[in-house]
């Protein structure tokens, strides 16, 4: 049972009762939701043929009972029930509601990471402290350590700090090109290494003016 | 208490038998999975469970024809429906073909803990 994150507020899901079916496991709900999620958001009922409708129907009305979506569930009931067509519209227009409230609050549940590759503690502390409140936060003091965190970890962006290595011929590089991961240079002065580079600041770092930037970029 | 007991879920959608394992973790049960009626009675002939939870809706093979040949074949395991179909002739239907119990979907953890310590035998 793990019981550490905490669940966003639901309209249209009762989650006291969806975490009872699920024995109160939070983390278990999320994922399940999340897998809810990824199945049925683009579902288009209309185009179902018959089988297909009654199998997505009976599963729908198993699943959105045992994750507290009340209102779908009782409506995949009534239709399940009375093998009718009838009560179809209503539902697509519930599931619709499920799906659009699943994809804004799980959205804002998911943090990323961002992986700050330097070896200044001043910089690294203010880089901590803007950021730490909406993101998961790794700190590389070194090259082989960055590469590393990026071979084996979701990274969403990078603050890579160009005193540490040659931005051009370093492996880091490759690496990020490989991945494609968006990367923020930190840099001591505005030099041709960073030519080509849209995205960087210049050090020393400045709280006030590094929120500002920040801002800009998620 | 049911450390080391052996089930086999029979449920043929991943986020269904997703929910299941999730809510047996920890109880130290060692769960197989067959994805419709036809992989359950091959598992049952290959390995011996001390309980069958048996969905009934699904492909190839549905509850129903798996557990006559189950049971044709053992008439001692305990096979639990658990489904989301719940009628009174659901119910009739699921005890005439032989199965012990009909849970109905959504199951409550606690009910589904109590069956198992009803049907399965802890020596």
């Amino acid at each position: 049972m793990n019981n550490d994150t905490n669940l966003p507020y639901f309209q249209y899901i009762d989650t006291t009762l969806g975490l009872k079916y699920l024995n109160g496991n939070k983390k278990l709900y999320l994922k399940i939701l999340n897998n809810f999620l990824e199945r049925y958001k683009n579902l288009k009922i209309d185009e179902l043929k018959r089988e297909e409708f009654k199998d997505t129907i009976h599963t729908i009305k198993g699943l959105s009972s045992t994750l507290g979506m009340v209102s779908l569930s009782n409506l995949a009931k009534i239709i399940h029930a009375t093998s009718s067509r009838e009560k179809k519209f209503e539902f697509s227009k519930s599931l619709a509601l499920v799906i659009d409230e699943l994809q804004t609050e799980l959205k804002q549940e998911k943090r990323q990471t961002i992986l700050i590759v330097d070896n200044i503690t001043e910089d690294i502390d203010i880089l901590i402290d803007v950021l730490c409140d909406k993101h998961d936060i790794i700190v590389a003091l070194n090259e082989a350590d960055a590469i590393e965190t990026l071979t084996t970890e979701d990274i969403s962006l990078i603050f890579l700090y160009t005193n540490i290595v040659d931005i051009e011929l370093s492996e880091i590089y490759k690496v990020m090109k490989q991945k494609s991961t968006p990367t923020i240079l930190m840099v001591d002065s505005l030099d041709c290494k960073i030519m080509g580079y849209s995205n960087y600041i210049k050090k020393p770092l400045v709280i006030d003016t590094l929120k500002k930037y920040i801002k800009t970029q998620f | 208490m049911l450390s080391g007991i052996k089930i086999l879920i029979t449920e043929d959608k991943k986020i269904n038998q997703e929910i299941l394992i999730g809510i047996l973790e920890g109880s130290g049960l060692e769960i197989d999975i067959a994805c419709n009626g036809k992989e359950a009675v091959q598992r049952c002939r290959d390995k011996e469970y001390s309980l069958i939870l048996m969905d009934i809706e699904m492909p190839v093979m549905d509850g129903y024809e798996a557990t006559k040949i189950i049971r044709e074949e053992n008439l001692n395991i305990p096979i639990i429906a658990l489904t989301a179909n719940n009628t009174i002739e659901d119910r009739d239907k699921t005890e005439s073909i032989g199965m012990n119990a009909h849970l109905s979907k959504p199951i409550e953890p606690k009910l589904l803990y109590q069956t198992f310590s009803k049907y399965i035998n802890v020596a």
